[in-house]
């Protein structure tokens, strides 16, 4: 059955009415496509779409039910990367610069010059760089606001970012808040002892390391070598 | 090969007549073994083999095949190329090093499975 522009049209805006993600609209769109191919010319059009639909994907329930199980799919994929990523950065050879890092931090943290707020621009400049890929992802994966629709893996990398918030509010807010006396984080800050700090820092950055090289992966994978 | 894969798909309708939800323990087995079969499927083109080779009894509905897929592209055991047809971008899924390996063990676990339950429901009495 050979299709026309208007009804290839209606498909395309069905299916983007009714899909979240890019990845699933083109596979599903050619799916479709595809089977309109197949099928003999006697059928409708509108019983050849909804056909299709139920047999293949069991309804419009169908198409959300595949979504959600890609996006988990997808997620878990990320996250068992960052793990990977982040045990890589334990072990040899990137511990010797670990190694190094520690010690310069903590030379660092221990001068009388290092205060409350050298601390945070450390941590906003470190956290600078997954914030800003998170931001440069879509553009580079081509999305366009309006006309192409965001990537199955965008919530994984949006977990990504959210790590150093969560650690931020745990370091910054409830540890001290539900620990100390005093919950004000610059008193907190000015009684830690710098290992404490140094280890906070270590921690942004190996994240940062590991965030940066889930990026670099999922480019690796994603994108065809021009 | 395709021989071999034809008769373990029409082996698996035989045991699961036509209940449909036997098959999702068997799917992975099934996809990695038509790709390792064909080379490179896309996802419309594996329920079509699915559906021939059982003459129609098995077929891949409710969005099983495409989880399925993304699975074993996330696990490392697919990877997959896009190349434009019709003026639309194709997926199409190929097996990996690692698939590769799997569907061995996959199909020899599938086989085990298969003579087990063939046992279990050929059980007679014990004769005293």
């Amino acid at each position: 059955m050979k299709l026309t522009n208007e009804q290839q049209e209606f498909i395309k805006k069905n299916l983007r009415d009714n899909l979240r993600y890019r990845e699933t609209y083109e596979e599903l769109y050619d799916h479709i496509l595809t089977a309109f191919d197949h099928t003999p010319d006697g059928l409708s059009f509108e019983n050849a779409v909804n056909k299709i639909i139920n047999d293949d994907f069991g309804g419009f329930n169908g198409l959300a039910m595949i979504e959600d199980r890609y996006q988990r799919t997808a997620s878990s994929e990320i996250k068992r990367l960052y793990l990977m990523y982040l045990t890589k950065c334990l072990k040899l050879p990137l511990i010797s610069f670990l190694v190094i890092s520690v010690a310069a931090v903590y030379y660092m943290v221990c001068q009388p010059w290092f205060g409350y707020s050298i601390l945070y621009t450390c941590i906003l400049l470190i956290n600078l760089i997954p914030v800003t890929l998170f931001y440069i992802r879509p553009i580079r994966t081509g999305y366009i606001w309006g006309r192409i629709k965001g990537s199955v893996k965008n919530r994984g990398f949006l977990w990504l970012r959210y790590i150093p918030i969560a650690i931020l509010l745990g370091v910054f807010g409830i540890i001290p808040w539900i620990f100390l006396e005093d919950s004000n984080p610059s008193h907190w800050f000015k009684n830690a002892p710098p290992a404490i700090i140094t280890v906070i820092l270590i921690a942004f950055m190996i994240h940062t390391v590991a965030s940066y090289r889930v990026y670099r992966h999922d480019f690796k994978v994603s994108l065809p070598k021009k | 090969m395709y021989i071999i894969s034809c008769c373990f798909i029409f082996y698996l309708y035989i045991c699961t007549m036509r209940d449909n939800s036997l098959l999702k323990g068997t799917l992975q087995t099934i996809i990695l073994k038509l790709l390792e079969d064909n080379g490179r499927m896309y996802g419309y083109e594996i329920t079509q083999r699915v559906k021939d080779v059982s003459g129609g009894g098995i077929m891949l509905t409710e969005g099983a095949l495409y989880p399925a897929l993304h699975k074993l592209q996330a696990d490392g055991f697919l990877k997959t190329t896009t190349e434009i047809v019709d003026g639309r971008a194709r997926k199409y899924y190929l097996l990996t090093e690692h698939g590769g390996k799997e569907v061995t063990n996959k199909v020899n676990e599938a086989q085990a499975f298969i003579e087990q339950m063939q046992n279990l429901l050929n059980l007679k009495p014990a004769v005293k």
